[in-house]
């Protein structure tokens, strides 16, 4: 059988398993919870491969591969950035979410921080925040319509694209997070098996190992094998690799990721957890070295994010057609996970929390219920159609239409949450929304209108650290006036 | 340098650093 044989075999079963799943999480979801956060009943070892599978995207198995491809060893920075970095952020973050939840009783971060400031200003601007996600979507169904266009003769990005937009909302509007966390489940083992195999790959291509990949890598260029590369566009200083980590750090307080925490059954169970995501992401994230491998194999290639697909071309039909179909797998479930989080903070907080609740819309309680659980029927398709338009024609760089969403949601809710977490003798309402709306413009400053920062990941950190700076300060001034904070702490 | 690499080096190193720390933190906090 031919490699298209193959891969419309791997991909008609992949999309049969998904709607499956998707219909088996329909029959639980009763109400808005348990669409939003499956009513916070599931295990910690299916939330630690959920949360994985949410994290990971086509960002990590096409995008962070070509780095490798580009920049050499220098790329792995991003695996460190990752491993490290965003797991000591969820091991910071992750408690404290999870135990003040079992008192707010949130749906959402931007619920979360909404009561935990007791600001519905607060959840109002998240709430728009969040909607800039949709370009971190765009940049997934992107990454499908390149990947399968580039694997299957045939199928051009345009179908491919639209293909790939319709099965993701098909089965996020039926099957709500239970479908989100039992597919990603499937997804993420698909993952795992990726990363390890084009590891271990590469050490029986190379007879020599890892040590002849070196050698291959700096025969070509000296920089490819050293901490920095003055060439890259994220590593080309230590200053943008602090910058890089502390954004990876950030990602951590992701909205769609904090939802699986407070998903979680007992909160006594968030060590194992956390276990789980340790253990995925390390195999997952060893994909990047297929990277390094097709660099010292053809240092040719016109497109750095195609390097994984050309890397798995040169072994069997069905091992190409499995990591295809992880790759869609990784792709499919981070747009879920972020379909389900602007959903649900458009519903509930934004329709439902802030503009029904202060009469801004006028509608019964009741009534407004039924309304804001239709439009997590409706939304989805709404926010596909959007990312669809955003990628329609192919964008230059994948990567950075997906850091451009990550970038401008943590510039705006990283200080709050930690500030409320760790700091809530100062996590004055007004300083959150004050260092949420400055970290948000200083990013946007710096990357979209100035042009001062080239990384996009750096500009987001800078945005983040002035939005600390911003909170700090301000909190410390009005602490006298902060009653709501400090009852909430006690 | 390991594997003639000291990228690789700092790969592996901080790679133990994060199962250490993360091992230290959990069962001191969680």
């Amino acid at each position: 059988m031919s490699l298209n044989t193959w891969m419309i075999c791997g991909l008609a079963l992949y999309v049969c398993f998904v709607i499956y799943v998707g219909f088996l999480g329909a029959k639980k979801i009763k109400g808005l919870s348990d669409f939003a956060v499956a009513g916070e009943s599931m295990g910690p070892i299916p939330l630690g491969l959920a949360f994985a599978a949410s994290f990971f995207s086509a960002a990590t198995f096409m995008g962070y591969v070509g780095f490798c491809y580009a920049w050499g060893s220098t790329g792995m920075w991003i695996f460190l950035a990752i491993f490290c970095a965003s797991t000591l952020g969820f091991i910071l973050l992750a408690k404290g979410v999870r135990n003040s939840n079992v008192e707010l009783k949130s749906i959402s971060m931007a619920d979360w921080l909404a009561k935990r400031y007791n600001s519905d200003v607060l959840r109002g601007l998240c709430s728009i925040v969040f909607i800039i996600q949709i370009f971190y979507i765009a940049g997934q169904f992107s990454a499908g319509g390149s990947l399968l266009s580039g694997m299957i003769d045939g199928l051009d990005y345009t179908t491919a694209i639209i293909g790939v937009t319709v099965i993701t909302v098909l089965y996020v509007t039926v099957g709500g997070l239970f479908a989100d966390v039992y597919t990603s489940i499937g997804q993420m083992c698909l993952m795992i098996f990726a990363g390890v195999f084009v590891f271990v790959s590469g050490l029986m291509l190379f007879k020599g190992g890892l040590t002849e990949v070196s050698d291959i890598l700096a025969a070509q260029n000296p920089y490819f094998v050293t901490v920095t590369n003055p060439g890259a566009l994220h590593m080309y200083s230590y200053a943008t690799i602090f910058g890089v980590m502390f954004i990876e750090f950030a990602f951590a307080g992701q909205p769609q990721l904090l939802n699986k925490i407070m998903a979680l059954k007992n909160p006594k169970d968030m060590s194992k957890m956390i276990w789980t995501w340790i253990f995925a992401s390390f195999c997952c994230l060893l994909v990047m070295f297929g990277g390094l491998y097709m660099r010292a194999i053809n240092p040719s290639l016109k497109v750095a994010d195609n390097a994984v697909i050309e890397y798995v071309k040169l072994f069997h039909p069905v091992i190409s057609t499995i990591l295809s179909v992880a790759i869609v797998a990784a792709l499919m479930s981070t747009a879920c996970g972020l379909i389900l989080v602007i959903t649900t903070c458009i519903s509930n907080d934004l329709f439902l929390k802030t503009l029904v609740k202060h009469g801004i819309i006028n509608m019964e309680e009741e009534k407004a219920e039924r309304v804001a659980y239709g439009l997590t029927k409706i939304l989805p398709a709404i926010i596909g159609a959007i990312s669809l338009y955003l990628v329609f024609n192919p964008p230059p760089f994948m990567g950075v239409m997906v850091w451009i969403g990550i970038s401008g949601v943590s510039a705006a809710t990283l200080a709050p949450l930690i500030f409320a977490l760790f700091l809530p003798k100062i996590a004055n309402s007004k300083a959150a929304i004050i260092g949420a709306i400055v970290g948000e413009g200083v990013y946007f400053y710096l990357y979209l209108i100035a042009h001062i920062e080239r990384s996009v990941m750096a500009a987001g950190a800078w945005g983040v650290l002035v939005s600390f700076v911003v909170m700090f300060v301000l909190g410390n001034l009005w602490k006298s006036d902060l009653p709501e904070a400090q009852a909430l702490n006690k | 340098m390991l594997w003639h690499n000291p990228m690789l080096t700092v790969w592996l190193g901080i790679s133990i650093f994060t199962v250490v720390i993360s091992y230290v933190l959990l069962k001191k906090w969680y």
